[in-house]
């Protein structure tokens, strides 16, 4: 399996292969793998389909099988627990095939439980269909998210785990892109949505401690300024495997952790007979984007929590900020917010999502931005353009605390161009640009997270900020705060400084920038 | 705390509830002053000590003298080491060093960094929504964060000042009204923050008047916590007595 690879979602599957576990054991529930492959092969054109016996048990065939085809997407669905999935992923390891992008999945996700087998078969393909979408948007293993995957000092550790200790086991972590973070300000939002502090703000950077990272995914919806990726649980990945599940006409979409899912498997699979699940790392992975972009295809969503405290200690408040802002936003353009917070529990003791065949507005034909690297502000940004055009608003602010994005504004033309808040800008919403015999200051309000960085940096104490949106400028187009002639040098005529820059500048006399600075600020 | 207000008929109650308003508003008008960029006569202010000599003669037992004491040597002592200079520059330029920048401060005084780690974070969300609550908002020329220390000072002095007048005109259900909103304010936002802000500053040297600033303000917020809660207590005291004997003489 190649790496390195775009983030691209292909409509072709030539690069996807799919083993199946042909045992037919009771986690088929009465599917037969063969007919399901003709499915597949329909549904996914180009994909190649592999049937293994004892897909769990017969490692050497496995492994030949993988060794025969150089596909750069995989998928295994077997009927084994987690530690026969950490044997085959060793195993295609061992063929030199990129391990850490395969999706394994138990055949009990695949194949709804308590209906007629012909409709199992439908929902099995659709689920393959879009987690084949999901590994093909898969980008690639960069070598340096590899870590070793140590139990913590706390599990408990069985002596078949013991044994099992002896070959060590990778795993993908987030990465941390430095020229994005905004660590050197002073931000700290990742470390504060990690449950289990894996991540080290000492010295000039931002680490992940190996041996502490669960894999939750918390810090990637935490920082939005898009500077951490977790290949498998990023944005583009998930928006292929929901998009794919989507395609056809189902009543509603699900999103929950893996506890969650067993346990519901358990006491109350029915549900996902009207609501697809996506089973996320933990609910701190859920975002806005994901939840408007179930709404946009016309479903309702359904956010399954844990009715004790979560073991993977996410945050419900952060969570539950996405959800409100969703909630909050459907209202605003007069959708059914039709977004629903509940417990597994409450869901197997009553009849709250009985039915739930009908369609709730809106169904949209969202563009997906072509994009290799993950933007998510610009992601949400798109979207909710989208949304709002269907709902037949192109202009006009809505402000609300729970809104991600931020609308800045010059006071009482006091900026001078000093650029120091192009500087602090992590996002890029605040840039220079140039005008005649000038320059301007550049507001792109679809990257601005609101974080309030230029205002504390702003020496003319110039901007003022508010949590909102302002649907004329989602689209991207740049909105002027401010602008000036630049100064010209009277004998050659060579450009300067902006004038008001320079105007204030003059008015301290000798004073060093920084000292030049200390005195613009006392003048207001 | 000092007994001499437990049982005290209303009209004295409400002489005694202005007369503290007035000077813890006075007392958080100073503090917010001197938690902005320097004005002009701010050193002057400082040294006169008069805006918080009103608390210290009603509420000797703060704790303050010493404090109020230390902040007047220090603003003193900073005119005077700067007498060749600007005084007024040199104490923007301490200003700058220990809050503003540019560069890396080691105070930002801003109540989510204390709160969440972070600038414009939920908590400075919260305060907005509870200045709206009560139906003020920060002035829009004012361009900084909402919860900037100053901001926060300046919020309390309104509704310190709100309570005053309704102390004027004998309104005692206003008066209770506006006290429970500063308790709340002092326990839920600015005061749970404003030491963390000031022990920022325990190991820098050469911080002006700052230190002492803050340390100031740090035992200001803590005595004032619990004295808005014995005026409250008082006061709600007497609103009751005030309701039987006014449903006395109905009935």
């Amino acid at each position: 399996m190649s790496s390195n690879a775009a983030q691209t979602i292909s409509e072709t599957f030539e690069e996807l292969g799919i083993w199946l576990c042909g045992c037919q054991g009771e986690e088929w529930s009465g599917v037969d793998p063969g007919k399901l492959t003709e499915h597949l092969y329909r549904a996914c054109p180009g994909v190649t389909v592999r049937i293994i016996r004892h897909l769990c048990t017969d490692h050497r065939s496995f492994r030949d099988s993988v060794a025969s085809l150089s596909l750069r997407a995989m998928i295994v669905a077997t009927c084994g627990d987690e530690r026969t999935h950490n044997d085959l992923r060793r195993l295609i390891g061992e063929t030199g095939a990129d391990s850490h992008g395969v999706t394994f999945i138990n055949i009990r996700y695949l194949v709804g439980l308590n209906r007629p087998v012909q409709e199992r078969e439908i929902q099995a393909v659709r689920r393959l269909y879009a987690m084949s979408r999901r590994a093909l948007a898969y980008p690639g293993t960069n070598p340096e998210q590899i870590a070793l995957a140590l139990p913590g000092l706390s599990t408990i550790v069985s002596r078949r785990d013991l044994f099992g200790l002896a070959r060590p086991r990778y795993r993908v972590l987030p990465q941390v892109n430095t020229e994005r973070c905004a660590h050197g300000q002073g931000c700290l939002y990742c470390q504060n949505a990690c449950p289990v502090g894996a991540l080290n703000h000492e010295g000039d950077r931002v680490e992940v401690v190996a041996t502490k990272c669960t894999g939750c995914g918390n810090c990637l919806v935490a920082c939005r300024f898009s500077s951490i990726s977790f290949p498998t649980w990023s944005t583009v990945e998930l928006e292929a495997e929901i998009e794919g599940l989507l395609k056809e006409n189902i009543p509603g979409i699900a999103f929950l952790c893996r506890h969650a899912f067993n346990e519901l498997s358990d006491i109350c699979p029915d549900i996902f007979n009207t609501h697809e699940p996506i089973v996320l790392p933990s609910l701190g992975r859920l975002d806005p984007f994901l939840l408007l972009l179930a709404r946009s295809h016309g479903v309702r969503v359904i956010i399954i929590s844990c009715p004790e405290e979560c073991n993977q200690g996410h945050a419900f408040s952060s969570s539950m900020a996405s959800v409100n802002f969703a909630q909050y936003l459907m209202e605003k353009l007069g959708f059914n917010p039709a977004i629903d917070w509940v417990d597994y529990e409450s869901i197997a003791s009553g009849n709250i999502f009985a039915g739930g065949e009908k369609v709730f507005s809106p169904q949209i034909n969202y563009r997906r931005i072509p994009e290799t690297s993950e933007n998510i502000q610009n992601r949400l940004a798109n979207l909710i353009s989208a949304l709002a055009g269907c709902a037949g608003k192109t202009d006009g602010i809505v402000t609300n605390k729970t809104i991600p994005f931020g609308i800045l504004e010059v006071i009482d033309n006091r900026c001078t161009l000093c650029g120091v808040c192009t500087s602090r800008c992590s996002t890029g919403a605040l840039s220079y640009g140039e005008k005649k015999d000038g320059v301007q200051l550049l507001f792109k309000h679809n990257h601005c997270i609101a974080c309030g960085f230029c205002v504390r940096s702003c020496p003319e104490k110039a901007l003022h900020l508010r949590r909102g949106i302002d649907f004329g400028l989602l689209s991207g187009q740049a909105r002027s705060l401010a602008n000036s002639d630049l100064g010209r040098c009277t004998v050659c005529g060579v450009t300067m400084a902006p004038l008001s820059l320079q105007a204030q500048v003059q008015k301290k006399g000798d004073l060093c920038p920084r000292c030049h600075i200390g005195q613009q600020l006392l003048n207001y | 705390m000092s007994n001499k207000m437990i049982s005290l008929p209303t009209r004295d109650l409400v002489w005694q509830g202005f007369k503290l308003a007035e000077a813890r508003a006075s007392a958080y008008a100073l503090l917010a002053l001197a938690l902005r960029p320097p004005v002009p006569d701010i050193l002057e202010q400082l040294i006169s000590g008069t805006a918080l000599q009103k608390y210290l003669d009603i509420c000797p037992e703060a704790g303050m003298i010493k404090k109020v004491a230390s902040l007047t040597n220090a603003a003193a002592s900073f005119k005077s080491g700067h007498s060749q200079r600007d005084p007024v520059l040199a104490l923007g330029v301490s200003y700058n060093h220990l809050f503003a920048g540019p560069g890396t401060v080691p105070a930002l005084p801003y109540g989510s960094i204390y709160l969440e780690g972070r600038i414009m974070g939920e908590t400075t969300m919260a305060v907005l929504q509870f200045y709206s609550s009560t139906g003020l908002a920060p002035d829009e020329t004012n361009a900084d964060l909402p919860d900037h220390a100053a901001i926060e000072s300046e919020f309390l002095c309104e509704i310190i000042w709100r309570e005053m007048r309704s102390w004027e005109k004998n309104d005692l259900p206003t008066a209770i009204k506006w006290l429970e909103v500063q308790i709340i304010f002092l326990k839920e936002h600015f005061g749970r923050w404003f030491p963390l802000f000031t022990s920022r500053l325990d190991s820098i040297e050469n911080t002006g008047i700052y230190r002492p600033l803050l340390e100031l303000g740090r035992t200001l917020i803590a005595f004032d916590k619990q004295l808005a809660v014995h005026i409250l207590e008082i006061a709600r005291e007497n609103n009751r007595e005030k309701n039987r004997s006014r449903l006395k003489h109905e009935f």
